[in-house]
């Protein structure tokens, strides 16, 4: 047993409005800089859709994440050998249009132009040229179905469904669609550590989080490609690629994430999870199927005391186990088993994890009336997103995982609605638990953690125990004298 | 008192009459000094003046023809010029810059002159009958060059028996395809010197090193003859053709471009294939219609 401690996030998808406050906090404080224009380290789409970059899924085009070769794991863009090969001509990377060629707008010549006989406009210009363009995409082109067509039509999960599903999908007044946000997954098998030629891309050990050291960055961008999610963008002013640090400075601070502060829905949960180190290779080659399974395996019961005590064999610090204790993403993985991870068949072992929408998927036959716990059940294969799409998205194709937490979330809106209306049977709240598999107190702890709970439970942010990470490498003392502005060295390649 | 002093006055100008006659004789070297001066002039006429002046036979390219030139020139302004013509140039003399007017091509080394040898050859310009005229040496038969093996010599393949370095280390023939390309860029480029020149003087010039760099590299490195009349048989070889880079060359380099760039794109035609784009075009071509 090696236990180790992650900090790790749960979406509510049923909760998301889609209304990209998060981009904007996560944009205002790290990517509004030169170079960086076009980066989202947080973005949301809509589902179904391409999302950013365009068809970031399809990893035939991005050889994203990895793939089992015979018995062995391997990166899809291939093995050190490979991987040296291509170092001055990557071929698997997104090109500036994929991302969006980022925009701004002439807007002072609204109140500088010349008087005369037309209104005047903010022209679009390049961020890149500073040159007049049309803007043909951006990072939300696809927002709330526009383009559907194109974008929609496309999306690598829409074009794996039968024609029948997809005719069904894109019926007029049938469309259905929901927002995802997306951040780095800070996988436990993540792929752009292991594509890193330079080495320059590390996993914090006291808490998961995955950076990229800027010093020892070379640009060779092979972390873009490694990375399935497309969360690590390269810097073109810099000639580094950087990524999303889960706000790791505020988190030291003990507040939350940008993103996660900022969420109007709040939808976002996070916490520590505490995890065997050990077993992670072997929850990867699992079939795609059962990955999402061996995911939820893998995470380790912070109550056990048996694990508590390996968990501080293992340096786990005590109260980062006080913390895992309280985590709610603890409670919605694997407690309620309510929360799933964002394409757990790439193999890296997310550590996002999503409650699927359940809205849009049952919206439709029931508006006004809610049905009983049977017909429910029978609905969900009548579903408006079909749920091989939804598994597709959130358990590696598998049907049953997804099934299993729309049960459960069937299960809470009966209760509830048997609580505030009162309309319907005891039999039928009670029958509901019994095939979701949860119990009436688990049903009611859920709709308290979706509903009522304030930031502090949400979010709940582990002591980050800086002085211990900075003892391995300094005298604390000297560090608190010397270290004000951080340590700042020159990059051996200079930009 | 009167007839005294007009003794005494007689006598002092005799004496004065004899010792300007003495100093005279003493500055204008009479009979065999003169001829050994003039004769010691003519040596280094020959070694030093001869590739581009004549004596008497009239202007050349080269330079100008430098009998009677003591009479036309300053004594000093001929020693000034002939130690530093550079300088003089430089320094806005009329003469010079006339001089360097009628011959465009060429500027006359500085040439390196002891204060003797100066008034060697400058006795020897004013006074070339002085020197007596040598029986005609036995003329040797004149030996035929190989322009191959001249060539093989000029670009080093075949070294100089004597060591000296090939030409091309400093000099190109651009007439050969021997320009730029091959770094040789030191000295000029060699392509017309043939022509301006003519066999002899540069058969001349290759014994006599009337150029300080050449001097310092072969007057310790001779060439021998043989080398000599095959350096000039190449160069001759070459002096006529016009065309510096020849057709066939160019189409070559066209060709190896092309290729070139033909690999590169072949090797990046399927990469970083926009995937946004060909969705766009897709739907408008109409092939990605919904039902």
């Amino acid at each position: 047993m090696n236990i180790r401690a992650q900090v790790s996030s749960v979406f509510h998808l049923d909760k998301c409005i889609g209304c990209h406050t998060c981009s904007i906090a996560c944009k205002n404080q790290w990517t509004d800089r030169k170079g960086a224009e076009y980066m989202w380290w947080n973005n949301v789409e809509t589902k179904p859709g391409t999302g950013y970059p365009t068809k970031w899924e399809d990893q035939e085009q991005y050889k994203g994440g990895w793939e089992m070769q015979g018995e062995t794991l391997q990166l899809k863009i291939g093995g050190r050998g490979s991987t040296l090969g291509k170092i001055f001509h990557n071929p698997s990377l997104p090109t500036m249009d994929d991302y969006y060629e980022p925009f701004t707008f002439r807007y002072d010549d609204l109140t500088s132009a010349p008087a005369g006989k037309d209104q005047p406009t903010a022209r679009p210009v390049s961020m890149v040229t500073g040159k007049p363009m049309k803007i043909e995409a951006g990072p939300n082109w696809d927002d709330d179905l526009s383009g559907s067509n194109i974008y929609a039509a496309n999306d690598p999960g829409v074009v794996k469904l039968t024609d029948e599903e997809q005719r069904q999908l894109f019926a007029i007044e049938k469309m259905v669609f929901f927002h995802m946000p997306r951040i780095c997954n800070h996988c436990l098998n993540a792929g752009c550590v292991a594509g890193c030629p330079s080495g320059a891309i590390y996993k914090r050990g006291e808490d998961g989080i995955v950076l990229i050291n800027q010093d020892k960055c070379r640009g060779w961008r092979m972390c873009v490609s490694a990375c399935p999610y497309k969360k690590t963008y390269y810097g073109w002013t810099t000639g580094k690629s950087e990524k999303c640090i889960l706000c790791y400075p505020r988190q030291e601070a003990g507040q939350a994430p940008a993103c996660f502060h900022s969420c109007v829905g709040r939808i976002r949960y996070l916490g520590v999870l505490l995890y065997d180190a050990d077993r992670i290779e072997s929850v990867a080659k699992q079939d795609d199927k059962d990955l999402a399974a061996a995911q939820r395996d893998i995470i380790l019961d912070p109550f056990d005391p048996q694990v508590i005590e390996d968990a501080k064999k293992s340096g786990v610090a005590a109260q980062v186990i006080k913390a895992a204790q309280k985590s709610p993403v603890y409670k919605f993985v694997k407690e309620w088993g309510i929360a799933l991870p964002l394409h757990p068949e790439f193999r890296t072992l997310p550590m996002l994890f999503y409650v699927p929408p359940l809205l849009p998927v049952m919206s439709m036959d029931n508006q006004g009336k809610q049905k009983m716990a049977d017909d429910f059940f029978t609905t969900l294969e009548q579903a408006r997103l079909p749920m091989q799409y939804l598994a597709g998205l959130f358990a590696g194709g598998n049907e049953e995982e997804v099934k299993a937490v729309y049960r459960k979330l069937i299960a809470v809106r009966i209760q509830r609605r048997s609580v505030t209306v009162g309309d319907l049977p005891a039999a039928e709240v009670s029958k509901a638990c019994s095939v979701a598999k949860l119990s009436t107190e688990a049903v009611d702890a859920v709709y308290r953690m979706t509903t009522l709970t304030r930031i502090k439970e949400r979010i709940v942010v582990p002591p980050m125990l800086r002085e211990e990470a900075i003892e391995a490498g300094m005298d604390p003392h000297q560090h608190r004298q010397e270290m004000g502005f951080g340590s700042r060295r020159a990059p051996k390649r200079r930009w | 008192m009167t007839k005294r002093l007009w003794l005494w006055k007689c006598l002092t100008w005799l004496t004065a009459l004899l010792v300007a006659a003495t100093a005279a004789v003493a500055a204008q070297p009479t009979g065999k000094q003169l001829t050994k001066l003039a004769e010691e002039g003519e040596g280094l006429f020959n070694q030093r003046c001869i590739a581009c002046h004549t004596l008497g036979q009239g202007d050349r390219v080269t330079g100008p023809d430098l009998a009677g030139v003591t009479e036309r020139r300053d004594h000093q302004w001929l020693i000034d010029f002939i130690t530093n013509p550079e300088k003089m140039l430089a320094s806005g003399d009329p003469l010079a810059k006339e001089l360097q007017q009628k011959f465009p091509n060429l500027q006359m080394p500085a040439q390196k002159m002891e204060p003797g040898q100066m008034d060697a050859l400058l006795t020897y310009l004013a006074h070339p009958e002085e020197v007596a005229h040598h029986p005609a040496e036995v003329a040797t038969p004149k030996l035929t060059g190989d322009h191959a093996r001249g060539e093989a010599l000029f670009i080093g393949t075949t070294a100089f028996s004597g060591g000296g370095a090939p030409c091309l280390a400093c000099h190109g023939i651009a007439n050969a395809g021997l320009g730029r390309a091959a770094g040789a860029s030191y000295g000029p480029d060699l392509s017309s010197t043939f022509a301006d020149f003519g066999e002899e003087d540069l058969l001349d010039m290759l014994v006599e090193l009337p150029f300080p760099s050449m001097e310092a590299i072969y007057a310790t490195r001779p060439l021998n003859e043989q080398e000599r009349a095959d350096l000039s048989a190449f160069m001759g070889s070459v002096s006529g053709q016009v065309s510096p880079i020849s057709g066939a060359l160019t189409l070559h380099v066209v060709l190896a471009t092309l290729v070139i760039f033909a690999i590169i794109g072949v090797l990046g035609w399927r990469r970083l294939q926009g995937v946004r784009r060909p969705l766009v075009e897709q739907v408008r071509k109409g092939k990605g219609e919904l039902a």
